[in-house]
């Protein structure tokens, strides 16, 4: 069957509409990068000049380098509790005779879909009491509730074709339990386990709403030194933090990508 | 001890897997959020601050004026909370209800210090306002274990002070009901947004060879995972009045005066529709992508127009996948609190606003608590919607 004159104009306009949605979704993202190399200060185009003016400011800026800090700091410590969490509790689930396993994934899956205001106010509440609010650790605590979520869902994601019968013949062989842990399913479920790592590293690094309740002046976090830039004055240094952030998150999301298809292959 | 048979113990093994994740969420997501949801109907502070008022004031009918055992017991509370210089607290919880009773509580905290304590009878005498049914009547709601006061308020009512009846406040000071409903409304049109615009394109991407698919998909992934907070600060950026949106469009002459769309409803709508579009887009994408052509290959050589076969066949089959998308867009939108607050102006702030304004600005926990409730509800029942319409777990066999 040969298209119609009609359907073809249908899809041709489509694909023009698609594109612009895609468009939509790209162009303001990578509009903030030029604006980081601004020679003046401002945030329009065009550029008077091309300069690293913003980039030797902010690099030079003990409130960014600070925050800069704490980030890496908090995002780290977030990724090291919330992925054994995640991964330990991500192997239960997954297998059939797990009692209960929806009901108790959709629990576990809450804070993705609560409104983080409602989590920050009672983890803010509830730190204060506990004589944790404006410390590393409560921050800390409160980003692994967020980020935990991530690692549960990409290490079931990555378990979905892992052959548990593995397990049983490693044991059936003389194998300790955490020796088949470490030499048969670890190897297997490595990149899952990588990529939910880096989604919980990429929560607690973009996250602004839980550091501007929980955290004291000590733990200001990239994210929350933004907002209040951006509160009080626009200028191309806030354009150069956004741009290193994009620029993290993107290369972190790609090297996930690349760990999953490479394991993908070598099955 | 009893002894398991194999099965149990191997689902006991399982369970010992997630108690960790488990108890973590448990002690600070589960205890945190109930105990915040608490302090809607209860205050703690209270109980602490004037034990002895609490527990009298609640054998106490609320009519006519209170035993003289409740006089005594706000007259110790306030003693003992006077020497600790802590009665101000007690007086601005009670100023919430009528301003006019903070000075009062604070000049009978006052005289209720003074050696010798003044007898119950002479303490009324001394300040007026607590010779009137109608203060006690209020105090009694303020001193009282639960209260509805909060919950009320986050639906524009309030009890007369006199009678103790619910009615609805005065229409200059309502503003959760329309907040309620200015949420609603923005969650519901910026999901509409999102599923016009990422419908059609996820029907154009899955049609697309492998390689424009990967270059269509990075389009939207990319933008999904650049923080929110920077996807914001963008639009900040772009609609400023001599942003690069407004000079395009002076360039171009479309218009000559630059138009108003920062701190508006418009940039708010805009950003939050480029933040939630990838998630409406992704569910919808990967259940088109699982439809085989042959169906509505099917349909035609059945004889179905083209518009026929997508109605009947085609779009009944993506509806997981469009409820699926819409269902989570709209959860996500209820909470937003950073959008709006960066790009919309004060008539289009949501309900995530009223609790960071009440923890921060007016430090008042129990409004913070009552209005997280409510936005708790109505997010919590459409998450058990969702939950039941997607799986949100597919699990292996053996």
């Amino acid at each position: 069957m040969t298209p119609t004159l009609g359907s073809r104009l249908v899809r041709f306009v489509l694909l023009g509409l698609a594109w612009i949605v895609l468009l939509f979704l790209m162009l303001p993202v990578l509009a903030v990068i030029p604006l980081s190399f601004n020679s003046e200060p401002f945030l329009s185009y065009p550029l008077a000049g091309v300069s690293l003016r913003w980039y030797e400011a902010v690099l030079s800026s003990p409130q960014w380098m600070g925050a800069l800090k704490s980030s890496l700091i908090v995002g780290i410590a977030t990724v090291l509790i919330a992925t054994p969490l995640g991964t330990l509790a991500a192997f239960a689930l997954v297998r059939k005779r797990m009692p209960h396993a929806q009901v108790l994934m959709g629990l576990l899956l809450l804070p993705m879909a609560l409104p983080v205001v409602v989590v920050a106010l009672a983890l803010y509440i509830f730190l204060t009491r506990i004589g944790l609010a404006n410390s590393y650790i409560g921050l800390i605590i409160a980003h692994c509730v967020l980020a935990a979520p991530f690692v549960l869902v990409s290490v079931t994601a990555s378990l979905a074709g892992f052959d548990f019968a593995q397990i049983r013949a490693g044991a059936s062989l003389g194998a300790a339990p955490l020796r088949v842990f470490f030499f048969v399913t670890l190897p297997q479920i490595a990149p899952g386990v990588a990529t939910g790592a880096i989604f919980a590293f990429i929560t607690s690094w973009d996250e602004v709403v839980v550091a501007l309740f929980v955290a004291g002046p000590g733990q200001r976090t990239l994210p929350r030194q933004m907002f209040a830039g951006l509160r009080e004055q626009l200028d191309p240094s806030i354009m150069v933090v956004a741009t290193i952030m994009i620029v993290i998150s993107v290369f972190l999301v790609a090297l996930g990508f690349v760990l999953r298809h490479r394991a993908a292959r070598r099955r | 001890m009893a002894i398991l048979s194999p099965a149990r113990m191997q689902q006991a093994r399982l369970f010992g897997l997630v108690v960790p994740l488990l108890a973590f969420m448990t002690v600070f997501l589960f205890v945190p959020v109930g105990s915040l949801l608490l302090r809607a109907v209860q205050d703690p502070e209270i109980a602490q601050l004037a034990p002895n008022l609490q527990r009298e004031i609640r054998t106490w009918d609320g009519t006519g004026m209170p035993p003289e055992a409740v006089v005594v017991a706000l007259r110790d509370d306030l003693a003992t909370l006077q020497r600790d210089r802590r009665a101000a607290i007690i007086a601005k919880r009670a100023a919430a209800i009528d301003p006019a009773f903070r000075e009062m509580i604070m000049s009978a905290a006052r005289l209720a210090a003074a050696e010798p304590q003044p007898a119950p009878d002479d303490l009324l005498q001394a300040v007026p306002k607590l010779r009137e049914p109608a203060t006690w009547a209020a105090l009694r709601g303020v001193f009282a274990p639960f209260t509805d006061t909060y919950l009320l308020a986050t639906v524009d009512h309030a009890r007369d002070p006199a009678t103790g009846a619910i009615r609805a406040v005065p229409s200059s000071e309502a503003i959760f009901i329309d907040t309620l409903a200015r949420t609603l409304g923005i969650s519901l049109g910026v999901t509409a947004i999102c599923l016009f615009l990422a419908y059609p394109l996820a029907y154009v991407v899955v049609r697309q060879n492998r390689t424009m698919q990967a270059v269509m998909l990075t389009f939207v992934l990319l933008p999904f995972w650049t923080s929110i907070l920077v996807r914001s600060a963008a639009w900040l950026v772009l609609l400023q009045t001599h942003g690069v949106v407004n000079d395009a469009l002076i360039s171009m002459s479309i218009i000559s005066e630059p138009l108003k769309l920062v701190f508006s409803r418009a940039g708010t709508v805009l950003a939050m529709v480029h933040i939630q579009l990838p998630f409406t887009f992704l569910p919808i994408y990967s259940v088109m992508k699982s439809i085989p052509d042959d169906y509505t290959r099917a349909a035609s050589s059945l004889g179905a127009q083209p518009g026929y076969a997508f109605r009947k066949v085609y779009l009944p089959l993506t509806l997981p996948g469009v409820a699926a998308g819409c269902l989570l867009t709209f959860i996500l939108c209820l909470g937003y609190y950073i959008t709006p607050a960066l790009l919309g102006g004060p008539s289009d702030q949501m309900l995530s606003y009223y609790v960071a304004y009440y923890l921060n600005q007016n430090v008042n926990w129990s409004m913070a608590a009552a209005v997280s409730l409510v936005l708790l509800l109505i997010t919590l029942a459409i998450y058990v919607l969702y939950v039941r319409m997607v799986p949100v777990l597919r699990q292996t066999e053996s």
